[in-house]
């Protein structure tokens, strides 16, 4: 009977940790809200970019630059995006949204710039001395932006004890390159009330 | 002396005429200025481009303050007690008077076994390192 109940509790035992230690993963949908800890998460980065799509490629200034310019569509460089926020965040996941609607709705035209324009150029400059001479791209052809695009994430939080609310604030600013004025600004505000 | 004057007025004009056609309608003269101090910085200014510059600051968050001084205190402790532990102190009361190393019991009894105390019993090291006893 000892040996029973001590084989059946070894058993147990054994079941138990094994189970705490498993690791369980599941795919889910990009776009189901799972909250976990808080803090920025996949939700705010789609809420951020859909909302800030929708005011950018939905105002006027598209209109007025093509009223301006003979029909033409605006040429856009996405600049810097500064976090000043207290957590990481990186904007590229919700600018990458962004910039993936400026090309699909064909209304506004985009350019590279920063780290993949050195790029580009490296590459241009390579085929000088390596392509044929018919498929070698010139230099000094590149496409110049009419607006470059700016932005900035801010947070405001206010804790007490086992509460918490966070508020982000993310602005985005399309500036035209000539005259500096600044012809759209869109912002999405995101309050979060944390319970522990 | 008329040759000069037609040359020299002639001269300037042109001057005046490129000069003001390098020019586009109420754009400022000295635009040079600006450009000749940004086109020596335009590839470190634009290098990072569309990436996220992290500006980030500290907020006040009462339970992430409350565990992040739990986790220093917690360091400190394990700190402290590595270094009694390397300079062989007492865990609680470190080698203070009442603390030294002839009240352990095993103090009197560290020339092992049975000597007289006059000379050390190095235990089983020194004989290995004898040559002579490898044959």
């Amino acid at each position: 009977m000892k040996r029973i109940m001590f084989v059946t509790l070894t058993v147990v035992a054994l079941g138990m940790v094994y189970s705490s230690c498993s690791r369980k993963v599941t795919r889910i949908d990009p776009s189901e809200q799972i909250d976990i800890s808080g803090r920025w998460n996949n939700t705010d980065s789609r809420l951020a970019a859909e909302e800030l799509t929708d005011q950018i490629l939905g105002e006027r200034w598209v209109n007025d630059h093509q009223k301006n310019k003979n029909g033409e569509r605006p040429v856009v460089i996405v600049g810097f995006i500064t976090n000043k926020s207290h957590e990481h965040i990186d904007a590229e996941t919700f600018m990458k949204d962004i910039e993936q609607s400026f090309v699909r709705s064909q209304k506004v035209r985009l350019v590279q710039g920063g780290k993949k324009r050195e790029e580009l150029r490296a590459e241009r400059a390579d085929q000088q001395s390596n392509a044929t001479q018919s498929s070698m791209k010139k230099f000094g052809m590149e496409q110049g932006a009419d607006y470059i695009l700016q932005g900035s994430i801010n947070s405001i939080v206010d804790s007490h004890k086992r509460q918490k609310v966070v508020y982000y604030q993310i602005n985005l600013e399309l500036t035209n390159m000539e005259t500096n004025e600044i012809v759209w600004i869109g912002d999405k505000k995101i309050a979060k009330y944390v319970k522990n | 002396m008329k040759k000069i004057i037609l040359i020299s007025a002639l001269f300037f004009s042109v001057a005046l005429v490129s000069y003001s056609q390098d020019l586009a309608p109420d754009q400022n003269p000295n635009y040079a200025e600006s450009r000749a101090k940004y086109m020596q910085m335009a590839d470190s200014l634009t290098a990072y481009q569309s990436t996220t510059i992290q500006d980030t600051y500290k907020a006040i968050d009462y339970l992430a303050d409350k565990a992040e001084a739990r986790e220093e205190r917690k360091a400190f402790r394990n700190q402290l007690r590595m270094e009694r532990a390397k300079r062989n102190y007492s865990y609680y009361y470190g080698r203070g008077y009442y603390n030294q190393r002839w009240q352990s019991p095993y103090y009197y009894n560290r020339y092992r076994p049975y000597n007289n105390h006059y000379y050390r019993d190095y235990g089983p090291v020194i004989p290995w390192l004898i040559p002579g006893i490898w044959r």
